[in-house]
């Protein structure tokens, strides 16, 4: 039974794409062309289409909905050690904050499964947590496919209750020239991001809290008519009456949204009610690059701190933007496919600055802030025999590794303890 | 002329090709300059000179004219006939 | 929804520098990213989100430049310049054959497709763009320098 459902997992899409049905041209547009309304729908480019790029196909393609349902235990952030060195799926309102957070990537093989999965461990989740109660600033470093937005991703999880969490999972995305940007004060603003990352702070936090912050000035915006974009309307938010929920909730003009942001964040600093993390996932790309795509008047490429995102982000590392309650913290994951340089081994302390590097395998300002913040490294530990003899049941279970294997010491050599590669090499054997 | 063309051909700490030449006579006489030196660049003194060239095999004369002056007097020159196909050799 | 600039039709979705730089001759994409910067254009700007201020400022910018007729018109002058002073790079264009001494017994096809007095220009970058502020009188007053002390 568990092998007919993994092969008509299989055959779906792929298998399908192979054999054409007679006398029709074999099209990726048509996928639907077995059943009735197969050629009114090719025109639309429905989820699961393989008009974009394959990584992009396989996370819409809604191939998690024919895995088999595997029982398993819910992540429990109040009692971790119940749950430890388990494969464990997220709750519902915790699947729902990281699913608005960003937290699942697309390269994380999801799709295998019903629920995204995660496994609980005592290396990587526990220590985590408790090197948080003395470090506030930590950076998640490791190869690629070992696990470092995995571990965000439950860290976000935990905390998502009782923290205010900004996370950003692109941060290429306010760096690639895709966004418009605007001169404004001596620093550049992107409304169109912003207008995303704050509906993205709103929607991904729990409104009690944002609720329970109230505002510590008064604020004005302006807003120009839905009906006569001539037509303008100003709202006001009264210190102390409104909170910040009503602030992330404003429209504004373009011009307006870099002294929104700034307002928030400036809000989240002043008070001392609630934590606030700051998450930032592929910093590496922020870090290593000291120019952004975007260019000035002069056609010079802009640098990365005359935004005002990425300067905000760099202050709150620094420690020039502090938050109040104590338990606030900071955690950066780097992209393990990236390109890395000197800015961050120097702005661990693990190397000495060196002022002959050029600017491209060393930005020293990158490097001052990070070592002003006191950032600490966190290695995200490779799997050890036990956590995948456990991983690989639970694959077995789930129907991506064969049930009859019954080699874990083969798996763990192969993958050399990094969960990506042990189960690309389940699934390869497998099929 | 485009100059740019003509500063790119040569390394510019070495300057024009400057090729020794009886110009003075020829500015005083006003006959013409017979010369091999194919290779010297056309300078601003020669303009309205008369110069014999030669192509390998005889002297072209071509008079020099402010629009030339940057390029090579072998350039007035052409060394190749075309080819034109005749019954027989003798004629 | 289609943008018209000077008189060219681009699609909405066309990334600004892009368009620029693939429907007007004279226009790189070196040089339509110099012209998107300037205006305070983001890289990855669509057509269709240009404001009508905004397209104003394309136009003008663009209508100050060296571009289409004009630049094709200096390529030609520059071969009917070479034709005139009978050099051989001029012969060589007026016979449709390759100018800078490629062999001719097989191939040299573009050039005799190409290599014309009123050439259409295809392949040439416009002067005013490599010129890096030399004129003509720059260059000959230091060429006149230089020999004046030799003669």
């Amino acid at each position: 039974m568990l092998r007919s459902s993994v092969r008509y997992f299989n055959t779906s899409a792929i298998l399908k794409a192979g054999t054409p049905s007679r006398g029709k041209t074999q099209s990726f547009a048509r996928k639907g062309n077995n059943s009735t309304d197969g050629y009114k729908s090719s025109k639309k480019n429905i989820s699961g289409s393989l008009h974009k790029k394959w990584i992009e196909s396989i996370s819409t393609g809604k191939f998690h909905e024919k895995a088999p349902i595997v029982e398993t235990q819910q992540f429990n952030s109040q009692n971790l050690n119940k749950v430890l060195n388990s494969v464990v799926c997220f709750s519902n309102s915790q699947y729902q904050t990281l699913y608005r957070l960003g937290s699942f990537k697309q390269n994380q093989f999801n799709e295998l499964f019903q629920k995204p999965v995660t496994l609980v461990r005592e290396l990587t989740t526990k220590k985590l947590l408790e090197q948080l109660s003395t470090d506030k600033k930590i950076v998640l470093t490791g190869e690629r496919g070992i696990g470092k937005s995995t571990l965000l991703a439950q860290l976000h999880a935990c905390i998502h209750e009782t923290h205010i969490i900004l996370h950003f999972s692109h941060p290429e995305l306010f760096l690639n020239g895709r966004n418009d940007f605007l001169p404004d004060k001596g620093q550049y603003i992107q409304p169109m991001y912003l207008k995303s990352l704050l509906t993205k702070f709103l929607k991904s936090n729990r409104p009690e809290l944002l609720r329970s912050i109230k505002l510590s000035e008064s604020y004005k915006f302006q807003n120009a008519d839905i009906k006569d974009s001539s037509v303008r309307h100003n709202k006001e938010l009264n210190k102390g009456q409104h909170t910040l929920f009503d602030l992330l909730n404003i429209k504004t003009v373009p011009k307006l949204r870099g002294k929104l942001f700034g307002a928030v964040i400036h809000e989240l600093s002043v008070q001392k009610a609630v934590p606030v993390t700051l998450t930032i996932d592929n910093f590496s790309r922020l870090v290593t690059s000291s120019f952004t795509a975007y260019r000035d008047t002069n056609n010079k490429p802009i640098s990365t701190l005359d935004f005002q995102i990425a300067k905000t982000l760099f202050d709150i590392i620094s420690g020039d933007i502090s938050f109040g309650h104590n338990s606030s913290s900071v955690i950066l994951a780097l992209c393990g496919s990236d390109r890395s340089n000197r800015t961050l081994p120097i702005g661990l302390g693990k190397l000495p600055h060196d002022p002959y590097l050029k600017q491209y395998h060393y930005d020293p300002e990158f490097a001052a802030k990070l070592l002003k913040g006191n950032v600490k490294e966190f290695p995200v530990a490779r799997l050890n025999e036990k956590e995948v003899s456990v991983l690989l049941d639970f694959y077995k279970q789930a129907g991506v590794a064969k049930p009859t294997d019954s080699f874990e010491e083969k798996y763990f050599l192969s993958g050399n303890g990094n969960p990506r590669e042990l189960l690309k090499s389940a699934v390869m054997n497998f099929y | 002329m485009q100059p740019c063309i003509r500063l790119l051909g040569r390394s510019a700490w070495k300057g024009p090709n400057i090729v020794p030449l009886p110009i003075k006579e020829a500015m005083a006489k006003g006959s013409p300059i017979r010369t091999n030196a194919r290779a010297a660049t056309i300078l601003p003194q020669f303009v309205g000179l008369k110069f014999q060239i030669h192509n390998g095999k005889e002297y072209l004369q071509v008079e020099i004219t402010e629009d030339m002056v940057g390029n090579k007097l072998g350039e007035f020159a052409p060394t190749r006939k075309r080819f034109r196909y005749t019954q027989t050799k003798n004629k | 929804m289609v943008v018209h600039i000077l008189g060219k039709g681009f699609k909405g979705k066309e990334v600004v520098r892009i368009g620029l730089s693939s429907k007007f001759y004279g226009i790189g994409l070196k040089t339509a990213e110099a012209i998107c910067s300037r205006l305070g254009f983001y890289p990855w700007m669509r057509m269709h989100q240009l404001t009508e201020p905004q397209l104003m400022m394309l136009t003008k910018e663009l209508s100050e430049m060296t571009i289409e007729g004009d630049a094709r018109a200096i390529v030609k002058e520059n071969i009917a310049l070479k034709r005139k002073i009978g050099s051989y790079a001029g012969l060589r264009h007026a016979m449709n054959l390759p100018v800078r001494g490629q062999n001719t017994r097989n191939n040299a096809n573009t050039a005799r497709r190409l290599n014309k007095l009123d050439r259409r220009g295809y392949h040439t970058v416009p002067v005013n763009t490599y010129n890096n502020g030399y004129t003509k009188s720059v260059i000959l007053s230091q060429i006149t320098n230089l020999t004046n002390n030799k003669f």
